[in-house]
Order: structure tokens, then sequence, then C-alpha cells
């Protein structure tokens, strides 16, 4: 299915819909292809496949120290198409690929959406590329048949956000707060407000992602939009557990679905 | 060269603004802004008003007879005393602007980046001048290397945050500073210390820098009833470069050289020659030439210098590189520090590390003859006295 599909479906349901985060090769190759795979096991809707980098602006420390696990366990580019092939044959859940800009454009834009949509890839989000400078780069990514996903934010004019609500396919990324991810200070007191606010111009399906760590933030914020992104709670379930990886699939794979649970 | 950059901020394919959602609308206004002010004729009168009694300009153009004698063939090498501005380098001429732009935001804070710290302590100064929260994100490499700028800043009223992130020098600092902006944005202002970074940031502090340029035009015309026939400066982010080439940018018989910083040479991989070695990417929000692995990966700079320790350069230089308006060399280390020596000795001045780098280019390069050269003495070296002192203990340089 595509993550269009999954997501009518969840709505038909009346279910939230769970996008779970985690980097490509944290810590290592063959520990994250599992991992993505428990991921996909235990209810993440959609999967988000975060590129590793090694000057995220938008990233706090835990994603940070992730990017340079991953780096450090030897990931390259060049291996990416494959390495999504690998995850795309251990689950059928749908995949979004989220990156800086920067390693795109070094790989050659029109080269990258064409093998990671041959891959298997459904969507890409781009942090740090705004609209402005996406310039014939939208129509390669259509022509390769690959959702755009833009963020907007808490400093977004409503003018602005109805640009990127018919730029972004198949979904609208909401970010929660003022903040870089993982940022660790819970989710604002105006939280509701402020979707409700974005509901009243998005009409794409809305995912709220930033500072979602607990299966009561998860439900609480589906109640307000159409589904949730979790990432650097999860990362910190990896990073706590990096001498035993039987415990990272097993605390992964609870907390995934203790998330799931909620969003129901 | 027409309307540069457009409206969006690029030069040519360089520039623009790659920066995350949370951040587009802060600098949408912010460009809005500058764009409003700089006609503005109160807040030029204000500008003028403290860049006359405040910073001390205009700064002498002064023909260093001494040190052209070193250099020879009867080459006039003038210094642009940049060093005599107050706190002790360019810097200032652009914090001063960005703050009382912070003032007619309405905004109460500011935060900066800085490497060797005459950035962080121009950007203390006019904050304790114009009544701002000031919080100064500094490498852990840096704070080492530079004690004296971190006390500095710290007796403005400025919290120094060291950054502990990636290689711990500038451009960490400049990662941290955004990743605090994303945050704070709606109450504070982000005080680039260079011609880098998302628009409005290259132009903007272009303009703020451009006092450099305009000054030396009617000092030289003044001095030797002519234009230059070349500007040198060194090139880290690149704005005393800019801020002294953009004036002459049409006057096509003035060729402008930018130094960059050599290291340990531009073969060992261990330098900061963004212009020269790098390749085109994106890095702090601008398109530009920028040190990378093939992945992409930004890779650490070196240099004796914090201030040219840099992996980007600003689009404008990048621009005028392609265009080959501008020249860029290199200087290393060691040449930087004979420079150093040699101006100290030969004329009574102490050069920031950073200005070394363009004296060095001239000491070590034929110039030509009989030629008018200007180099902006862009800081003073005070700072550098105990960097200067280690590498001495590690390295003999003996001066002529």
């Amino acid at each position: 299915m595509t993550i269009a599909e999954v997501l009518e479906k969840l709505k038909r349901n009346d279910e939230g819909a769970l996008a779970m985060f985690s980097t490509a090769g944290d810590p290592d190759r063959e520990t994250s292809l599992e991992l993505f795979k428990v991921l996909g096991d235990s209810g993440s809707d959609l999967i988000e496949i975060g590129i590793p980098y090694s000057d995220p602006l938008m990233d706090g420390p835990v994603l940070q120290r992730s990017y340079q696990r991953a780096l450090n366990a030897g990931f390259n580019l060049a291996d990416f198409p494959s390495y999504i092939e690998a995850v795309r044959a251990s689950t059928p859940t749908p995949l979004l690929v989220m990156t800086c800009y920067n390693p795109v454009h070094k790989y050659g834009v029109r080269r990258f959406f064409r093998d990671i949509s041959n891959a298997g890839v459904d969507s890409i989000l781009l942090t740090d590329l705004p609209p402005e400078e996406w310039g014939e780069s939208m129509d390669l990514a259509r022509g390769f048949n690959l959702g755009t996903v833009f963020l907007v934010a808490p400093t977004t004019p409503s003018p602005r956000m109805e640009m990127l609500n018919d730029l972004s396919d198949p979904f609208v990324y909401c970010v929660s707060k003022m903040g870089i991810t993982g940022s660790g200070q819970g989710l604002p007191d105006t939280l509701k407000e402020y979707v409700s606010f974005v509901k009243g111009i998005v009409t794409k399906p809305l995912l709220v992602g930033f500072g979602i760590t607990t299966p009561e933030q998860a439900e609480m914020t589906g109640a307000m939009a159409d589904g949730v992104v979790v990432g650097s709670a999860l990362v910190s379930i990896i990073e706590r557990h990096l001498d035993d990886n039987r415990n990272i699939f097993k605390f992964a794979g609870r907390f995934v679905n203790e998330l799931k649970e909620a969003l129901k | 060269m027409g309307e540069i950059p457009d409206k969006n901020g690029h030069f040519g394919i360089f520039g623009g603004s790659y920066v995350p959602e949370t951040l587009v609308y802060a600098l949408q206004e912010l460009g809005d802004m500058y764009e409003k002010m700089k006609d503005d004729d109160e807040f030029k009168r204000e500008m003028a008003y403290y860049q006359k009694h405040y910073l001390g300009r205009p700064t002498p153009l002064f023909l260093a007879e001494n040190f052209s004698k070193r250099i020879g063939n009867g080459n006039k090498i003038y210094l642009k005393r940049e060093d005599l501005n107050h706190t002790g380098a360019h810097k200032m001429n652009n914090t001063l602007g960005q703050a009382l732009l912070t003032k007619r935001i309405g905004k109460k804070r500011v935060i900066a980046e800085t490497g060797a710290g005459m950035h962080g302590v121009a950007t203390a100064t006019a904050a304790a001048l114009l009544n701002l929260e000031c919080e100064i994100f500094m490498g852990e490499v840096d704070i080492a290397r530079q004690s004296q700028n971190v006390s500095r800043m710290k007796m403005l009223g400025a919290k120094v945050t060291p950054v502990l992130s990636g290689s711990r020098t500038l451009k960490d600092a400049v990662n941290e500073a955004f990743r605090n902006w994303i945050s704070t944005v709606t109450t504070t202002h982000y005080v680039m210390g260079t011609v880098a970074g998302a628009h409005p940031f290259p132009y903007m502090v272009r303009d703020f820098q451009r006092i450099i340029g305009e000054e030396t035009r009617g000092q030289i015309l003044e001095a030797e009833g002519r234009l230059p026939d070349m500007l040198v400066a060194c090139v880290g982010g690149g704005s005393n470069a800019m801020g002294l080439f953009y004036p002459f940018r049409e006057d096509t018989d003035v060729e402008l050289i930018g130094v960059e910083a050599g290291g340990e040479g531009l073969d060992t991989g261990k330098h900061a020659a963004t212009l020269q070695k790098g390749t085109v990417g994106v890095i702090h929000g601008s398109m530009t030439y920028m040190l990378q692995d093939e992945d992409g990966q930004i890779l650490e700079a070196h240099s004796v210098s914090a201030g040219l320790d840099y992996p980007g350069v600003g689009p404008e230089h990048a621009y005028f590189k392609d265009l080959k308006r501008a020249r860029y060399g290199s200087a290393t280390d060691r040449e930087a520090v004979e420079a150093f020596l040699a101006l100290s000795r030969d004329e009574g001045i102490i050069p920031a590390l950073e200005s070394s780098h363009a004296l060095a280019y001239l000491m070590n390069n034929d110039t030509g003859k009989n030629k008018v050269v200007v180099v902006n003495l862009s800081g003073r070296g005070d700072k550098d006295m105990g960097i200067i002192n280690s590498y001495l203990k590690n390295v003999d340089v003996t001066i002529q």
C-alpha cells in the first residue's frame, strides 16, 4: 500500500496514524535493518528513514549522535538504494525518506530520486529545502512518482501554509513547537489551539511531530490530527541498549505497540 | 553586474535560503525589515552617528613604507586599518548594524556564533550599548585558544555557551546558533557574523561592511590620485574581504584577491581553502563552495587562525570566483605567522592572525612592479599572543 492509501484506510477506521522515525545505519547496517522490520511488525503505519548527516540544523543531540553512530559504522550514500531495497524486502510498510538537502545535492537530485524511487520509497521530506528552492526538482520528484512532504511550523503564516498544503503530498508534517528534534521539553500548552488553526487551513492529512515521547502524548495529539511522528524517543531506546541489540528490538517493539494502541 | 542578489538571495546559482520551515518566516521578516531600513533616513543617521562617535570611523588608510620595502619592486602597500575600529576588528561594522536593526524589529535578545571571538566580542559590545540580552555560541576548541576574548565577552555581560558537537569550532558554533534560533526566533535575532548563511545575511552583512571599501576608495584617490591596482584580504566566511571588494566590483582594472587559510598546505587535507579545494553544496542555509566528502558530509577545516577555520564561504565570493571577478589564493599557517612577525617589526602594528594571511600572500607571491596595493588589516593581533607563542615554541620561524 502507498502512504496515501494507508492514511485513507486509517481515517475510515477512525484510527490515528503512527509514523516511526529511525536513522539508516544506526547503530550499524544490520541492526538498523532489523529494527525497521520490528517497527513495521509492531504497528508503525509508515516508516520514516533518516539519512545520517554531519551537520543537521534542525536536530537535537539525540539525532546528532544517531547520525554520528551511523556514519562511524560506515554508512554511505552509494549503498542507500540497496539499503532501501533490503528494508522493502523485510516489511510492506510504506517508506518516507527524511534528509537534509546537501547529501541529496551531492549525490545528484535526479539520480537520487530515481534510485530511491526504484528501490521502493514512497515519499521524501527534505527538511531544509523550502519550496522556494525546489525549482525543477519538484517535477523530477513527480516524474519518479515520489510524494513530497513539507513541514508547517508555528511560525508559518496562513497564506504560506496554503501554499505548503498545495505542494505537500501525501500528507503535511506539522511541527508541534518552536524547536529542534528531541529537545525533551514535552509539548506546548497551546498545541491544541495551534493544531486546530492548522487544520482550518490544511486539507491534506496532517501528522504532528516533535516532542511526542509517550503513548499518552500520542493519544492526545492523535486526537487532534490524523496521526503522529515519533523519532528521538525511539532513537533514545537504541542509545540505551547499544550493548545488546536484542533489547533494542524488544523495547522498540513494545514502545511502538503501546503508541499504536494509544492511537486506536 | 546587475542587481545581485535577486529577491530570494541568489548570486547566480549560489546563495538562497536553505533552512527548515521554522526559520523561513523570520528570515523573510528580517529581509523585509532590512529592505525598509536600509533607505530609512533615521536609521542611516543613527548608523552614521555610531560609526563616527562610537566605532571611530573612518579608519585610516596607512602607507606601510617599511613593509612595502620588504615586498620590494617599488610596490606601495597600504593598510586599511580596520584593527583601529572599536573592539579591534571590522566585525563591529556589522554587529552595530544588526543590533540597531534588532531594536527596530522589537526583539530583545541577540545570539551569535564566534570563532576567534572577535565577532562574539563585537556582538556582546553592541548588545551592551543597545541594552540587548546576548548569548554567544563558541566551540570548545576555540574557547581554549581564544580565552582572552571569552573573558571580554563575559565582561561585556554576554553569556558564553561552549559548543561540544562536531569539530567544536566555528562550523559547530554556527550549527548551535541556528538550533537555538529555531527555538527562540520570535524573541531573538541571530547576528550572523559573516557574509554566509541564508538570505538575507550574505547581502545584509556585505552592506554593513561595504563602508570599508567606500572609505578606501576616497582615501586612495586622495593619496594616489587613482584607484589601486590590487585589493587583498583574508577570506574565512569572507566579510572583511567582501566589505573591501564590493564597492570596487565594477572597476575591472582593480584586481581583487582573497586569501584563504592554507593551514598545513593545500595538499595535506588540513586547510580551510574552501574556494580552491571545495565543491558546491549547501552549508548553513546557503549554496556555495564548501569542504565536503563524496557523500555530502561536511569536512573539518583547519587553520592556526580560529577566524578562518571554517569549511564554507560566503556565496557572493563563490559567485565572484566563478565570474573570475576575484581571484583566490592561500597562505599556510607558517606563512601567516611569518607575516604576523614581519608586520609587527616593520610597522609597529600587530596584526590579527587572520589578516596576517593577506599580508603573507604578498610576501610569497609575485605581485609585479610599482603596484598600489591595499591590504585589509581586518583586526589586531592581541588576541593571538597565546597561539603565536605556542606556535613559536614548536616551529622555528625567523624573520629578516
